[in-house]
């Protein structure tokens, strides 16, 4: 009897692997279907990127670097629309940028057109799109003096200045700046961001809040921790927190019930392969 | 000659940034370089691209089911590459909204490049499952503070931990007590109060109160574990490699490394 | 009607590498391969509409004179670069050592900058960071804790990594602690990591569902 329970518990190690993903599809799915929203605590990091929006005053400066692209967008796309709509309801001047991948460009006009369409917000009034240009420090050092060192055009290929809203926004001697800008967003996948805070919150003095994919977060609550970024939204659950204080319902809050179904899955699964591992041992 | 030059013109560009480090008001000088860097990636570019296709025309030229999809990889590129050119000519811009290579971005490149890092979480589901073992404390270390921050993150995350917890913390501790009987010493201690630990954790949910508090804390224990032992972990880490990038820079700068210039 | 194509278009994409988790088949493989090139050429496009051709197309326009010049170096060096492509070894192979120029030029700006950054934006503010007062006026006992946790943590997983010294008595105990830091850390790694996979899945299924299938609105 105790050896047929023993080999009962040590097959559970041996599901196969085809099961194993079809419960993963129907973990995920499931719940995506039956559209579920579930509220949780909000982590303090995102909570105080929140705060750094929410100080900011009409008219203020932001510059959104979209560091991503289409493989990490699920994550990182819901927090870009949470931050631009924000952004808009406090009437933030926005400019939006890359640096890092190509793509990213892409992926943030796709979001800040949205999301425009839906404040009424004009391009070249309330926003604008620098564009992309590779080189990460060589970008960022660049912009420094002149953001036009860097984009001379914008996205559309017209002079910067050409815009009314670079008057606006450039300030007293005319020229735009890291010294205009009050808040950098950085949306990011890879290696860039540590950058952005290495380079131009330490020489520069950007403050800055990031939104990261959760395969790099952990490493940014360092420099959480050091201040010298004050706010994190890292993975879905960022997004999620940002959405769920700003009072609006998304794809994040939305994908959040599956990402439970899953984690608890594969805990399971783990906790299967242990008990299946240790019935082994105790059988040889 | 063929080295020496190259080698003494990046020594003269690495001081060339460090000096300008220290003189700001310079930033011209600097962005200039910068400026030339970001041409040159462009032309960089160029040579991934060049053994790409030349490799694949080999495969081609070799015959056999490969060379079907070498063929399907070279048209895409062109394909690609030409439809990119004529949005370019024809609207100005081939990122535009009214660009029809926007479309291909969306609806090829967008659906392969997500898809292809979505495919990791079944196997990453699936290799957990295999391998990953709580066999010494290290890799139960691990995956205890694996399984909180997942736990921690979600909806519901606590309610389902708290059963989870009741099961593993009875599981770890008998296995550490049995375990204590191999040792011998300190070591032997250590492990019986490090089993008796864990079976005492499970003692205060007999208490209703207790067990909804415990549900809130798992969240907060979560943000604990990210903002202080992640954050020092992470920062032991980033502070040794960083350490060691400067180090090499150095080497670069000085000529003693010259792998790059192969 | 370009949208309704483009969405199967996608979903068949989508669905040819999914197919990978029954087994390598060929559908996948020559969808993956179609992706590898369409992929490369999306980037040749995107460095030189968004990078090289802005640069360039102002620096020669521009009535700055040492702009122009400037530029015109620039372009040149990059040019440089092509006698490193692999064709060069069929045409002229002894030249190859000219594009040695633009890489020491590129490596030499992309080191000097590396070394003052990671000094000055990495290394100091994160020791400045780590010696942090443990105990102030009003500091909660949790709190204490944690910053006593913090400085031990990132000097005991630093000392971890010190391999170049024999690590016996009381540093064992130093590099057990610094062990357990990491063990944590790589847990919470794992779990984040475990997260963003599961994120990126779940946006691909919402595709499917929504956009392909309009299972949900």
């Amino acid at each position: 009897m105790k050896e047929r329970i023993l080999a009962f518990i040590e097959n559970l190690g041996r599901i196969d692997s085809r099961i194993v993903y079809a419960l993963v599809f129907l973990a995920t799915a499931i719940p995506l279907i039956m559209n579920i929203r579930i509220p949780m605590p909000v982590s303090p990091e995102v909570k105080s990127a929140f705060q750094a929006m929410d100080r900011l005053k009409p008219g203020d400066v932001i510059l959104i670097s979209t560091d991503y692209g289409p493989s990490s967008a699920p994550e990182t796309q819901p927090m870009l629309e949470a931050i631009l709509t924000h952004a808009f309801k406090k009437d933030l001047k926005v400019l939006l940028m890359t640096h890092w991948r190509f793509e990213g460009l892409i992926m943030g006009i796709q979001g800040l057109d949205k999301i425009a369409k839906k404040f009424g917000k004009e391009y070249g009034k309330d926003y604008l799109v620098l564009g992309y240009r590779p080189g990460v420090t060589a970008v960022m050092i660049g912009m420094s003096k002149d953001f036009r060192n860097i984009f001379s055009t914008d996205n559309e290929g017209k002079p910067l200045d050409s815009y009314p809203m670079y008057k606006e926004i450039a300030g007293d001697d005319g020229i735009l700046n890291y010294k205009d800008i009050k808040l950098l967003v950085g949306l990011e996948a890879g290696d860039a961001g540590n950058f952005w805070i290495m380079i131009v919150n330490a020489r520069y003095g950007v403050p800055m809040i990031m939104g990261t994919t959760a395969v790099i977060t952990p490493e940014y609550f360092t420099f959480y921790q050091s201040r010298q970024i004050e706010g994190l939204l890292g993975g879905l659950k960022g997004a999620a927190d940002y959405e769920a204080l700003l009072g609006i319902s998304g794809f994040a809050s939305r994908g959040m019930v599956s990402q439970f179904a899953v984690h608890v899955l594969i805990i399971l699964l783990i906790f299967l392969g242990n008990l299946s591992d240790i019935a082994r041992r105790f059988r040889s | 000659m063929q080295t020496t030059l190259p080698v003494l013109l990046t020594f003269i560009m690495g001081m060339f940034m460090i000096a300008m480090f220290f003189m700001p008001q310079f930033a011209n000088a600097e962005s200039l370089a910068t400026r030339w860097t970001t041409i040159i990636w462009g032309f960089a570019l160029a040579l991934g691209v060049d053994s790409l296709l030349l490799n694949h025309f080999r495969k081609i030229r070799k015959g056999g089911t490969q060379a079907i999809h070498s063929a399907g990889l070279i048209i895409a590129f062109f394909v690609t590459l030409f439809w990119g050119f004529y949005s370019w000519w024809k609207i100005g811009n081939p990122f535009d909204a009214r660009s029809s290579f926007l479309w291909m971005f969306q609806y090829v490149y967008l659906p392969l490049d997500s898809t292809m890092f979505a495919l990791l979480a079944f196997f990453i589901a699936s290799a957990a499952y295999r391998a990953f073992r709580a066999r010494s404390f290290e890799s139960t270390l691990l995956l205890i503070a694996a399984s909180i921050v997942m736990m921690g993150r979600v909806p519901l995350g606590g309610v389902v931990f708290v059963a989870f917890f009741v099961a593993f913390m009875i599981l770890v501790g008998v296995y550490f007590l049995y375990e204590s009987s191999k040792y011998v010493g300190i070591d032997r201690f250590i492990r019986m109060i490090v089993g008796l630990a864990f079976l005492g954790t499970i003692l205060p949910l007999f208490y209703p109160e207790y067990t909804k508090a415990f549900a809130n804390f798992i969240p907060g224990l979560a943000d604990w574990i990210m903002q202080v032992p992640n954050a020092a972990g992470q920062r032991g880490i980033g502070l040794g490699l960083s350490l060691g990038v400067i180090a090499f820079s150095l080497r670069i700068l000085f000529g003693i490394e010259r792998g790059y210039l192969r | 009607m370009m949208d309704l194509i483009g969405v199967w278009v996608a979903a068949f994409l989508t669905l040819a590498i999914l197919s990978f988790l029954f087994g390598d088949n060929p559908v996948y493989k020559f969808v993956e391969h179609i992706f590898v090139g369409a992929s490369a050429a999306f980037g040749i496009i995107v460095m030189l509409n968004q990078a090289v051709w802005p640069f360039i197309q102002e620096g020669i326009t521009t009535q700055d004179m040492f702009l122009k010049i400037t530029t015109y170096i620039a372009i040149f060096m990059g040019i440089l670069t092509l006698f490193r492509l692999e064709i060069m070894n069929y045409i002229a192979p002894t030249l190859t050592w000219i594009s040695r120029f633009p890489i020491a030029f590129v490596t030499g700006v992309g080191t000097g900058i590396g070394i003052v950054t990671g000094i000055h934006g990495y290394i100091f503010p994160q020791v400045v960071a780590t010696f942090l007062p443990i105990m102030e006026n009003n500091t909660s006992i949790i709190e204490i804790a944690s910053n006593l946790v913090l400085i031990v943590g990132v000097l005991s997983s630093l000392y971890y990594f010190y391999f170049s010294m024999e690590q016996r008595g009381a540093l064992r105990w130093i590099v057990k602690t610094g062990m357990i830091i990491i063990m944590i850390t790589f847990g919470s790694a794992f779990g984040y990591t475990i997260m963003a996979r599961v994120s990126l899945l779940i946006g691909r299924i919402y595709f499917l569902i929504s956009d392909w299938l309009h299972l949900v609105r």
